[in-house]
């Protein structure tokens, strides 16, 4: 049972995301700011005619938050009939990878640690992969 | 009942129409076993439920149909063609009362004794009328049963073309479109708004379905709590979109279980008091402007203020000295507070002081507010203010600092400039309270709350004129929130706002306006809890310091159908009718309006609109009820001042005074209930007269009704009793004139001759006729 995945890039790191979630990938358009909204969350904006929640990815991977404004490359994810745009620097190819990924290791950063499933192999380089719905959950979800 | 009944209604006639089929079948092949399986289940299906429903006539129908079935299925009787059409014919006609049922008509039990005698082979050709007559009398079905899903997919398909109308109409605003593009927009705009419109009244409910269950729940607390109580519906047929009717089912059955629980005292509590044994549970509904008001009202012990505080005080969410300065209209919201209960034990109806917490937020969730009054010894009265409906809002635009949000119109009640000397700001305590009209209200400086504070700053410089935005949480609780600029007035598609954006704790959902720009709708209550003004309430501010009565009457605002703002006085208004152009007929020299079979008077201040929605404020005086027809637009509830310009002569208008910068004039109830309602019908018995002699045609279609317009009961049969007569012999040229005997006295003669002789009348002399007629009454009266 292989499973595909979409390999993006985001503060020079690359990650995978398990493509089933994924609905598209759009450049943002306005971001309109959420006042006392959750950290992760950068902002609200238009995607056609619904409203989609931008997830600052950075902010909810290390805390630190990115500058995130209009032609920012968004990933488009369908969650629980929400919608939400993963903001991320780069999205690189599809690929399909056979076997399920393996557990990460004490020595990832805690950040990194809480929004991953697993490391998968590609190309021979170990790439991360998210789990989008810790990346967009609220409160809890940003370390110190 | 009526639920039980209309669901037999509807599962006899689908019943019907998925086994049409079969009955072709059968007829061509009678002998099929499997179809007659399928045909006899029907006839007992109907016989159980009319059983139940006790319908004994069709039951009986049912049960000969079964019968004959039975045997011709055992084998004992042949299918003869007779008996095939017989049995079809009884089909039919089940159908057929089945719909007479539906318009609550009385069911003609005379054609079916035919029918039942052919079932049973007694009389044969007896049938044959019967047969004829039940069959005509099928009529098709004018209503089909729809999942709710479908109606709720349909609802949110409707919203994303809403939507996606906005974007497309966004994209053509770019591209300078041409002409014929714009007009197949605009076009489309329509059907989508018509669309829309139809969907949201295919999803009303009638709020009915809401009270369907509370006699029962009143039946069996009471008899728990050996209370005796008498429940009191009103207004069950107010309709509201099904969505809130689930949302509302928790928080009102809370609420009546707290009224038997708490508010009705045991009987002998209530002989003490001098009350009645028995209570009297009132529950109404009516619609007021986009609102559905809903109140329970006990007549029990009453909530007693000065407990509650006490209870406050014990459970710490209230100091001693905030108690002893708090109104007792205040106190009484404290029932609202989490983990405050008046319930002396905790009993297995309530009192576990989960309550009336979860009830004010629930309604709150929903864009709603809820209000209680109560007079200790007397009762209770609790008032539910919920919209009509939860997914499209009208609501308010309006800047902070950069930003732009929105807020419910339901929840503003006005808008005010601040620094043009109608308001100002005063720093209290620490806390700042706005002074509008020598009223303080708590202030909510939304960019303070948004931690906006330095782009508000670098604002200022350019955008220094701040509005107040007077909001209220419930009827009581006002507060102002301080906006930088207002926008506009919009229709919003709300949709639900990701988890991560509703934890902010004020927000209510998103929207997209037309201008393609995502929205943040603001949620009330939430605002006010976040800013801690409710945590505010237990130190009673300064809210009434400065208070004048207030002196302004609750109106409906709306505009009338030649553009006139109007206003008419809220407790008239029953509700708010929309009505299609058609169901508006003039008849007896008035425009009636046809509605839940009566007719309604309608009163127009314009042109009414030929096709499409009418939509018309149904008044009532408490005996009858007109409709006034008003125009397109929004009908909100405002407050018309005590003091206005009255109107020189009487007529429609009252007076008019200047509401929200806008002249609006108050309808004159009086007048338009005594010009235009229905008087009551004159049951005094009508004198009779016989009309004697003539042509049958003249007599019948010209004469008849001129006397029955005199207020005469008009006869043709000589035998019968009379007060006066008419003898139109002479009108029939050929006839030789022979006169109808009777006495001068009560016999008015009629002549075609336009100058008759001595005592009689020219035909089309139409006071003659009349003023002879009178006379003649008079003299036979007094004689």
């Amino acid at each position: 049972m292989s499973q595909l995945y979409l390999v993006a890039e985001i503060a020079g790191t690359r990650f995978a995301m398990p493509a089933d979630t994924v609905e598209s990938v759009v450049t943002a358009s306005d971001i309109i700011p959420v006042p006392r909204a959750a950290p992760t969350v950068a902002g609200i904006a238009a995607l056609r005619s619904k409203v989609i929640t931008v997830i600052d990815t950075r902010a909810a991977i290390n805390g630190s938050k990115a500058r995130i404004a209009a032609s920012q490359l968004l990933i488009v994810a369908k969650l629980d009939d929400f919608l939400y745009g993963l903001a991320v620097d780069k999205v690189h190819d599809v690929c399909e990878y056979a076997t399920a990924p393996r557990k990460l290791g004490a020595a990832f950063e805690p950040g990194w640690r809480r929004v991953s499933t697993g490391i998968i192999e590609l190309d021979g380089a170990a790439i991360v992969v998210l789990n989008p719905a810790t990346l967009v959950a609220g409160s809890d979800s940003v370390a110190a | 009942m009526d639920d039980l009944l209309a669901e037999f209604i509807a599962e006899t006639r689908e019943t019907l129409d998925t086994i049409s089929g079969e009955i072709v079948a059968w007829e061509a092949d009678p002998g099929d076993r499997k179809r007659l399986d399928a045909i006899f289940r029907f006839f007992h299906t109907v016989k159980g439920s009319c059983g139940f429903l006790d319908l004994t006539h069709i039951q009986r129908v049912a049960h000969e149909a079964e019968q004959a079935l039975s045997e011709l299925r055992d084998g004992t009787r042949e299918p003869t063609p007779r008996l095939v059409s017989t049995i079809l014919a009884v089909m039919d006609r089940i159908g057929a009362m089945a719909d007479a049922l539906e318009r609550g008509e009385e069911i003609d039990e005379s054609h079916d004794e035919p029918l039942i005698a052919a079932l049973g082979g007694k009389d044969d050709e007896a049938a044959a009328p019967a047969l004829r007559t039940a069959t005509e009398m099928r009529h098709p079905a004018r209503s089909i049963r729809v999942p709710l899903e479908l109606l709720d997919r349909l609802m949110g398909g409707v919203s994303d073309l809403v939507l996606a109308r906005n974007e497309l109409s966004r994209q053509l605003r770019r591209t300078a479109g041409e002409d014929q593009v714009e007009t197949a927009f605009e076009r489309m705009s329509t059907c989508v708004a018509e669309m829309r419109d139809a969907i949201t009244w295919a999803r009303m409910q009638r709020i009915e379905s809401l009270f369907a269950a509370l006699p029962r729940l009143v039946r069996d607390l009471s008899a728990e709590l050996g209370k005796s109580v008498q429940l009191d519906i009103d207004g069950a047929d107010v309709e509201l979109d099904r969505e809130m009717i689930e949302m509302l089912r928790d928080p009102l059955t809370h609420i009546v279980r707290n009224a038997l629980d708490h508010g009705i005292e045991p009987p002998e509590g209530r002989r003490a008091a001098g009350k009645p044994e028995t209570s009297i549970l009132r529950i109404g509904a009516r619609q007021s402007g986009n609102q559905i008001q809903i109140s329970i009202a006990d007549d029990g012990r009453g909530i007693d203020p000065h407990m509650l505080k006490d209870r406050a005080v014990q459970g710490a969410s209230l100091s001693a000295e905030a108690a002893q300065s708090m109104s007792d209209v205040d106190a009484l919201e404290l029932i609202f507070q989490p983990g405050l209960s008046t319930a002396d034990a905790v009993s297995t109806v309530s009192g576990r002081g989960v309550g009336m917490d979860v009830v004010r937020s629930n309604v709150e969730r929903i864009g709603g507010s809820i209000d209680i009054e109560s007079v200790v010894g007397q009762g209770t009265t609790l008032s539910l203010l919920v919209p009509l409906t939860l997914t499209i809002i009208p609501a308010l635009i309006f800047g902070v600092g950069e930003g732009r949000y929105a807020i419910p119109r339901a929840n503003i009640e006005e808008i005010v400039s601040l620094g043009r000397d109608r308001a100002e700001i005063e720093a209290i305590g620490g806390t700042e309270a706005a002074l509008i009209r020598r009223k303080r209200l708590p202030v909510v400086r939304l960019a303070a709350v948004m931690d906006m504070d330095h782009a508000e700053s670098a604002a200022s410089g350019t955008d220094r004129a701040q509005h107040l935005v007077v909001v209220r949480a419930s009827r009581r609780e006002r507060f102002a929130v301080m906006v930088s600029a207002v926008f506009d007035h919009e229709e919003l598609v709300v949709k639900p706002a990701a988890p991560s954006v509703m934890q902010a704790g004020f927000y209510a959902g998103t929207a997209l306006p037309d201008n393609g720009m995502p929205l943040l709708l603001l949620d009330i209550a939430g605002l006010a809890a976040v800013a801690g003004l409710r945590l505010g309430m237990a130190d009673p501010q300064e809210n009434r310091v400065a208070a004048e009565p207030d002196a302004a009457t609750d109106v409906l605002i709306f505009t009338d159908l030649d553009g006139c703002r109007r206003a008419v006085r809220m407790a008239l208004v029953n509700r708010i009718v929309d009505a299609d152009a058609d169901q508006i007929v003039e008849r007896a020299g008035g425009l009636r309006l046809v509605i839940d079979e009566e007719t309604v008077p309608v009163v127009a201040s314009g042109d009414l609109p030929k096709t499409g929605h009418v939509r018309l404020l149904r008044l009532s005086d408490g005996e009858s009820a007109i409709a006034y027809a008003i125009g397109e637009g929004a009908a909100d509830v405002g407050k018309f001042p005590e003091t206005f310009d009255r109107a020189r002569g009487t007529g429609r208008i009252l007076g008019v005074a200047v509401v929200d910068g806008e002249p609006v004039e108050l309808l004159d109830a009086h007048f338009l209930f005594a010009e235009f309602s229905e008087r009551p019908a004159i049951s005094v018995e009508q004198p009779r007269c016989l009309v004697i002699g003539g042509d049958d045609l003249w007599r019948r279609e010209l004469l008849a009704p001129l006397i029955e317009q005199a207020g005469y009961r008009v006869t043709f049969d000589e035998d019968a009793e009379y007060d006066v007569a008419i003898d139109a012999s002479g009108t029939d040229q050929d006839s030789d004139g022979q006169d109808f005997e009777g006495t001068e006295a009560d016999v008015v003669r009629l002549s075609a001759d336009p100058s008759p002789g001595k005592d009689r009348i020219y035909r089309y002399d139409r006071t003659g006729i009349v003023d002879a007629l009178h006379a003649r009454r008079k003299r036979r009266a007094s004689g």
